[in-house]
């Protein structure tokens, strides 16, 4: 047993040996150590500091787009595009103080499309000289500037930058995109010739976007990552004007890392019908002339667009500038432990979860673009309460170490991933709608209101009489005065749980939630553009056509 | 086999019927929406008076280079639509004292009439109501200012003109992209042997432009062209910071007629060498005294300080300097010197020079223009746009693609009586050089370009920015490198220090930047001797040399 044992352990650990190696020896990697090697090493300007970490980033990028346009195809690249970016970042100074916070996320440049490592360490050496001489620059300008000022001490105690364990881990590549091209290049055709009997429609489209990229990231820390991405999405959209200059558009997306999980074309027949519904049914629907407060459903793609909005970039720390910088952004450090919502909800960030119930989640990752490996879970909010915020490496007063959140190239922008938000208080979720006519009821409430739109806050609404249950679509309103304080009049959500992907976040929420106390007023659009003067040449040939039909009968 | 082979051959040839018979049919959408859109909107606005469509349809394939290895391989096709919409009268309309205002717009490159007429009824929208507007500014301001000085109608009727260019065989003109970027690699590669040059680039770009335009007064005109441009450029910086670049620019219309690889590797050889001494030459002080300027610079200097002061239309602004408004008829140069301006050539000698076309941007056919005959100013360039005692577009309006046309040059030709040798140019300057008590004079061998201001806000002044300056001595000791020099000066004052010309043309290709975009344009002339020239310093950079050495070079 113990031969057994050892012999595991030996297999375990001679294998990881052999990816690190792998990952060291790979062409990208090598050609950013050497020239990384060299310059944390030697790059030092007399009576200046020298760099004490330097990272450098390189992006393989493959990006397509087809897009069709009333049956043809009008996107005129005909082969996916590849193209390299790298990114140096340098602080000088060390790790307590080098004003990382208050710099850029790093330095991008253009590599060449053909592999050679001259060619990416000259271009790596030009740009981190120059990154040097900067970063330097700033870096004793601002330690003179701060002689001017007195900074709160506790503030000035912070790290400017948080240490962490680097780590050397290969989480795959991606290949160059793949996919029957003649096949969806009729999809979309067809798709997008749905569009043609409505001539009104004068701007439509079908798209099909991908993205694929493998990041690698070297560091004078000892990290050596790499990490692939891949997403596609199908989008269609239709906008017209009507007589009177009012505008109206739809649209409908789908976002999934592989193309098969796209849904049937029998299923995108169905949205393309129900975007020229939905438009047709906006132009004919009453105007919204009241005021109204009292209790909303959300639901379908409102959800998503709301919980995004409230919760996925928002709930993140915020450093101070010891400069006394003031951005106006919500410090909601300060209200780490209180009551922020409902206590029926709670937020959680699960930023490595790749599926829930079968289906991919396009907004997961193992290691975030700081290098550092984030939990599987974290609760943000816990039955109302705050218990967390996403951070990265830039420590603040309760946060001094990285969760690992950072999701952008070159940026510093914080995301769960994957965002999931469950409610203590569920029903069915085909009683949602009695819910609500209950609670509108119990309020004296006329008329209550449902909304289904992404863009919930200008979005058409349904009007549910109170009365009879009946639903009737208004327009020009708006959604005012709605802000996180306003999930503390959550109501209630349906049992059941459903995935919505976006680019780069994906969200596990109630399918519908019903939310107290909505402000509900008309749009003040006092100004819209006159309509088209000339005729719409459509419309035109569509009169001469039958006019030419009539005369031949 | 031989039925594959038929097979393929017919489906070639319909793919190309296919084509030719999209661009036709691409050319009659234009056509019909035009005449939909005058008619719905003079209805609605009498005050309309003309339309025209423009459509520059170009495909570009692009490769660039940098020290040996290829960067990337691109191609695309693009639609740019420029609608013009008058509103008012010949005398005054919408596009009154102004250079903007253009709305264009991107057409979806198909054949489909739909999405093309949808597109350009959109545009078309959009320009109506933006002239609208404009023309009821207009109307306001003629009210509340003076009586301006130029009393000239804003627009003139033109000849009408059918012409119509083949139709676009894609497929026959598609360069063979491996090759040449094999090649552009191979001139970049040998930069790469310099170990002082930071940077080495090459870029390739070939263009087919299919250039489409229909009026309300019933011109319709289709035109072709092509343009080849190969550019290696070599970058070094001196110990001072100073960033030294050196290109090395060949036009020609096609990619098959560019100079042979052993002839750009000499040249790029010779460039790399060039950039080492550079490096070493010393910063040249500001100067006062004799110069020549080679044929390529004297080309530039005429570009700038004459060429862009003859543009017509600018001259109608009166914050214009308006340098030569009033000189028509008398002397402005020196008697030995003739200029003309003349789009219909495609070669000066057997050198394809980049400011040909047909047609301008107004549907007007181009003419070769006299401007300067034996120094005396005869004419100036002129759009359908008169000025107080010109009037009649000559085919000179031009613009990059979804701009506003206006006066612009084309091929600018220089011309010379009693031309000298460069050896007697020389003994001129230094004779000078000695009258003047100067211990040296310059030779403005190489520039990169040039800009002037032509307005009354600012000096009316012009700078010429060499890349390749020699010292010439008086006492014969050899020609000296030098470097950080410009070559400044206000226009009228130089012209009557043009003593001699050179006996050898020379021809600057390149394009022209002005209000209405980048035009490609040339300038021919023989080398000129000047008896004061004036330069200042080039600003620099101050920034030190990389602290390490070139990676590939720190073994």
């Amino acid at each position: 047993m113990s031969k057994y044992i050892s012999a595991l352990f030996f297999f375990i650990a001679f294998s990881g040996v052999v990816k690190s190696q792998d990952l060291k020896d790979n062409f990208y990697v090598k050609a950013l150590s050497q020239e990384l090697n060299r310059n944390i090493e030697r790059l030092h300007l007399p009576e200046l500091s020298k760099p004490f970490l330097i990272t450098y980033k390189l992006r393989n990028n493959y990006n397509y787009v087809i897009r069709a346009e009333r049956g043809h195809i009008t996107s005129t690249v005909k082969e996916p595009s590849v193209s390299k970016t790298a990114l140096v970042k340098l602080l000088v100074g060390d790790y307590h103080r080098n004003f990382d916070y208050m710099q850029y996320g790093g330095f991008p440049v253009t590599l060449p499309d053909e592999d050679s490592a001259d060619e990416i360490r000259r271009i790596l050496w030009l740009e981190t000289d120059r990154a040097y001489k900067n970063t330097a620059q700033q870096y004793n300008a601002t330690l003179a500037a701060l002689k001017r000022v007195t900074v709160d001490e506790k503030e000035l105690a912070l790290d400017d930058i948080s240490k962490i364990t680097p780590i050397v881990k290969d989480y795959g590549s991606v290949s160059p995109i793949s996919f029957d091209r003649k096949k969806w290049e009729d999809i979309l055709t067809e798709l997008s010739r749905m569009f043609n009997g409505n001539p009104e429609l004068t701007t439509t489209y079908c798209q099909l976007n991908f993205n694929n990229f493998e990041d690698y990231t070297v560091s004078s820390e000892g990290a050596i990552i790499r990490q692939p991405s891949q997403s596609v999405s199908f989008t269609a959209y239709a906008n017209t004007t009507d007589e009177e200059g009012n505008n109206f558009n739809e649209g409908y997306a789908f976002y999934a890392k592989d193309i098969a999980e796209l849904p049937s074309l029998e299923t995108l027949k169905n949205e393309i019908n129900k975007i020229i519904a939905s438009i047709k049914n906006s132009k004919k629907a009453q105007k919204f002339e009241e005021a109204y407060l009292g209790p909303v459903l959300f639901t379908e793609e409102a959800v998503p667009g709301l919980l995004q909005n409230m919760f996925g970039n928002s709930l993140v720390t915020r450093r101070k500038s010891i400069m006394g910088y003031d951005y106006g952004n919500n410090d909601y450090e300060d209200k780490l432990g209180q009551k922020l919502v409902s206590t029926d909800l709670t937020v959680t960030a699960l930023p490595k979860l790749a599926s829930f119930n079968g289906k991919p989640t396009t907004g997961s990752f193992q290691v975030d673009d700081e290098g550092v490996v984030p939990p599987d879970s974290l609760v943000l909010i816990k039955n109302g309460i705050l218990k967390s915020l996403l951070n990265g490496r830039t420590p603040t007063q309760k946060f001094s170490k990285s969760q690992g959140f950072v999701k952008s190239f070159g940026g510093r922008v914080l995301n769960p991933g994957v965002l999931k938000v469950s409610s203590a208080s569920t029903i069915p979720a085909d009683s949602m709608k009695q819910r609500l006519i209950k609670i509108a009821r119990e309020d004296g409430l006329p008329f209550a209101y449902i909304v289904n739109q992404r863009d919930y806050t200008n979005a058409d609404l349904f009007r549910v009489d109170v009365k009879t249950g009946l639903k009737t679509l208004v327009k020009n309103c708006r959604i005012s005065n709605f802000n996180i304080r306003s999930l503390r009049r959550f109501a209630t959500a349906s049992n059941k749980q459903v995935l919505s992907n976006m680019p780069n976040m994906s969200i596990i929420s109630p399918q519908s939630l019903i939310i107290n106390e909505v402000e509900i007023e008309k749009q003040n659009k006092t100004v819209k553009p006159k309509p088209t003067i000339v005729s719409n040449p459509l419309l035109d040939k569509k009169i001469a056509t039958s006019r030419g039909s009539k005369a031949k009968k | 086999m031989k039925i594959l082979r038929a097979l393929i051959c017919l489906a070639l040839l319909l793919t190309c019927l296919n084509e030719i018979r999209a661009q036709d049919q691409f050319y009659s959408f234009l056509k019909d929406e035009l005449q939909r859109e005058y008619q719905q909107l003079k209805t609605a606005d009498n005050r309309l008076y003309y339309m025209s469509y423009r459509v520059d349809d170009i495909k570009s394939y692009r490769i660039s280079s940098s020290f040996g290895v290829i960067n990337s391989i691109d191609s695309s096709r693009m639609r740019i639509f420029s609608p013009i919409i008058r509103i008012g009268d010949y005398k005054l309309d919408n596009t009154h004292g102004s250079m903007f205002g253009q709305i264009p717009a991107s057409l979806p490159v198909t054949d489909d009439e739909d999405l093309v007429k949808l597109a350009l009824w959109k545009s078309t929208d959009a320009a109506y109501k933006n002239a609208a507007q404009v023309y009821e500014k207009i109307l306001t301001d003629k009210k509340v200012r003076v009586t301006e000085e130029d009393t000239a109608a804003d627009f003139s009727p033109a000849k009408r003109v059918n012409h119509f260019d083949p139709s676009i065989n894609y497929n026959a003109l598609k360069p063979d992209l491996t090759k040449l970027a094999e090649r552009v690699a191979g001139f970049t590669a040998i930069l790469k042997q310099n170990p002082d040059l930071l940077t080495g680039n090459g870029m390739v770009e070939f263009k087919i432009t299919r250039k489409y335009f229909v009026d309300t007064d019933g011109s319709s005109i289709i035109e072709n062209s092509t343009g080849t441009w190969l550019s290696i450029t070599g970058n070094t910086k001196a110990d001072d910071g100073m960033d030294l670049p050196l290109y090395q620019m060949y036009f020609f219309y096609l990619p098959a007629d560019l100079p042979s690889v052993d002839s750009v590797t000499k040249d790029v050889k010779n460039m790399r060498a060039k950039l080492n001494a550079l490096r070493k030459s010393k910063i040249a002080d500001p100067f006062v005294g004799p110069a020549i300027l080679s044929g390529r610079a004297a080309g530039v200097f005429f570009h700038e300080i004459f060429g862009h002061r003859l543009e017509g239309k600018r001259m109608k602004s009166e914050y214009d300097g308006q340098t030569f408004k009033t000189r028509l008829g008398t002397s402005v140069l020196p008697s030995f010197l003739s200029i003309s301006m003349d789009p219909t050539i495609k070669k000066v000698g057997h050198t394809d020079v980049n400011g040909f076309y047909l047609f301008d941007d107004e549907g007007v056919q181009a003419e070769k223009i006299n401007v300067v005959e034996d120094g005396i100013l005869k004419n100036f360039l002129m759009t359908r746009t008169p000025i107080n005692g010109v009037s009649g577009s000559n085919g000179h309006a031009r613009t990059a693609p979804g701009g506003v046309p206006e006066s612009r040059q084309s091929n600018l030709v220089v011309i010379g009586k009693h031309n000298k040798a460069d050896a007697e140019l020389r003994q001129l300057l230094v004779a000078e050089a000695k009258k003047q008590g100067k211990d040296y004079g310059y030779l403005f061998q190489n520039v990169q370009g040039g800009f002037t201001t032509t307005g009354r806000t600012s000096p009316n002044a012009f700078n010429v920015l060499p890349i390749e300056v020699y010292k010439i001595f008086a006492d014969g000791r050899p020609d000296e490198l030098v470097r950080g020099v410009d070559l400044i000066g206000t226009p009228l004052s130089m012209f009557n220090r043009i003593i001699a010309s050179g006996d050898k043309p020379e021809i600057f290709n390149g394009m022209g930047g002005a209000g209405s975009g980048w035009v490609p344009v040339s300038a021919t002339s023989p080398a000129i001797f000047v008896d004061v020239i004036e330069t200042q310093k080039k600003s620099k950079s101050n920034d030190r040399l990389p602290v390490l050495p070139r990676p590939d070079l720190d073994k």
